[in-house]
């Protein structure tokens, strides 16, 4: 059974993250990655808030990337709402409150939308010229490893925030 | 059963939405201009309010200090750091403003107003649009040489492909022995030379200058230096992997170049 969440609280996160990735963000690259921290915020609501809102997440923050960015309009969309669903159905089958999990779960399933995009990308776009492990270790590994990281600032934030801290009794 | 079919429809709807996203490419890219263009205002005044935290930033530190020594050497100190902060930015416009006047091209200085958000492609945002003169596939540099070009224009804000995006091809020069090739983006914000003849002598710490093919970027321009050349297997050519002339993600301003 998964806890409710209001819509409004996570456009207002959305856009709050948009403004980051917009601003901020490139300053605290590290071997030239950047943390992804929508594709977080689809990942977070996904696993803790199921299928249906990891969907609707993904879809929204895929649509606000579409729109700033100079990539192929309509592929972020497509690939973190699909992510957001995949996160929120496999969901269940995770102990997701340990924070190793968590970061487990956030550095694959960061891996599934890289890679997912990347399939998308080169059936539209056919660049021949950048080879798969090229993008492999110069941007889909490092960033994914860089999210994950990140996780361990946020999730707890956010779990703190929507009341998902797992009670003394259980542990 | 209700509640399942329910969201298999919902599922339905958003992935086709999606795929109908990317399929009407057209469409879709006239609307993201649009609303891109619409976001320019916060974009901007985001901008401002980090310069205002980068400005105020070292006042709070100062202030600590000054509370723990109080002293008139402190006062004096933040003082000066304050006027360190307004006398960089002057040199940074400065700089911008003689080169400017160096380069033989008409150029407009435009302001960088936010970054793409995506890990996928590399571009800047720029608060100047068609309202101030920017035209599609402008040439866009720095003071240290060539940045992009114009990919999308708004009214007020444009977007400029980065040289380290996969999508971007610029044909180049190395600028010692004049050998030719076409320059492409690669993910870790560097670009890769293809198509370099085996047996070009081309080595690590080559610059490389732009060859003015295309008419899109003047000839000339340092675009960066030669860090590994080496060549795929099956292939006919070498490739070279170019660092360029500066970091493209710390810009702040940059020239359009006006042909």
């Amino acid at each position: 059974m998964y806890h409710k969440v209001s819509r409004f609280s996570i456009y207002l996160l959305l856009s709050a993250s948009l403004i980051l990735q917009l601003t901020v963000i490139d300053y605290i690259k590290i071997f030239n990655a950047k943390p992804d921290i929508m594709l977080l915020l689809v990942i977070f609501f996904g696993l803790f808030f199921g299928g249906s809102v990891g969907l609707e997440t993904g879809f929204a923050a895929g649509l606000l990337k579409d729109i700033l960015s100079v990539d192929i309009f309509g592929i972020n969309t497509l690939t973190l709402a699909i992510t957001g669903l995949t996160v929120g159905i496999l969901s269940p089958k995770f102990f997701k409150e340990s924070r190793i999990t968590q970061m487990a779960l956030v550095f694959a399933f960061a891996l599934f939308f890289m890679l997912a995009h990347y399939i998308f990308n080169s059936f539209i776009s056919k660049i021949t010229y950048i080879s798969f492990s090229e993008y492999l270790f110069g941007l889909i590994i490092p960033a994914s490893l860089y999210t994950s990281f990140i996780s361990v600032t946020i999730f707890p934030i956010l779990m703190s925030r929507y009341h998902l801290e797992e009670k003394e009794e259980f542990l | 059963m209700r509640n399942q079919k329910k969201r298999i429809v919902k599922i339905l709807v958003v992935l086709s939405a999606a795929i109908l996203i990317i399929l009407s490419s057209s469409a879709a890219r006239l609307i993201r201009i649009n609303l891109a263009d619409t976001s320019t205002p916060l974009l901007k005044t985001v901008h401002s309010f980090l310069g205002f935290l980068e400005d105020i930033a070292p006042f709070a530190v100062l202030r600590e200090e000054n509370r723990i020594l109080r002293d008139r050497i402190d006062l004096l100190t933040r003082m000066a750091e304050e006027g360190q902060a307004i006398n960089d930015e002057n040199a940074r416009l400065r700089n911008l403003l003689d080169f400017r006047k160096m380069i033989p091209y008409a150029s407009m200085p435009a302001q960088v107003i936010g970054r793409d958000p995506s890990n996928w492609s590399n571009s800047l945002i720029i608060d100047k649009g068609a309202a101030n003169g920017v035209k599609q596939n402008m040439a866009v540099m720095s003071t240290r040489g060539i940045v992009g070009r114009i990919v999308e224009i708004g009214k007020y804000s444009s977007k400029v492909l980065l040289i380290t995006d996969p999508n971007l091809k610029v044909g180049v020069l190395i600028r010692r022995n004049r050998q030719g090739g076409v320059m492409v983006g690669r993910p870790g914000d560097r670009c890769k030379i293809i198509y370099i003849a085996l047996d070009s002598d081309a080595k690590p710490g080559d610059k490389v200058i732009t060859a003015g093919f295309g008419g899109v970027f003047p000839k000339g321009i340092l675009v960066g230096e030669i860090e590994k050349v080496g060549k795929e297997e099956g292939r006919l050519y070498k490739y070279a992997i170019v660092k360029p002339s500066q970091d493209l993600s710390k810009l702040e301003e940059v020239l359009c170049i006006i042909r």
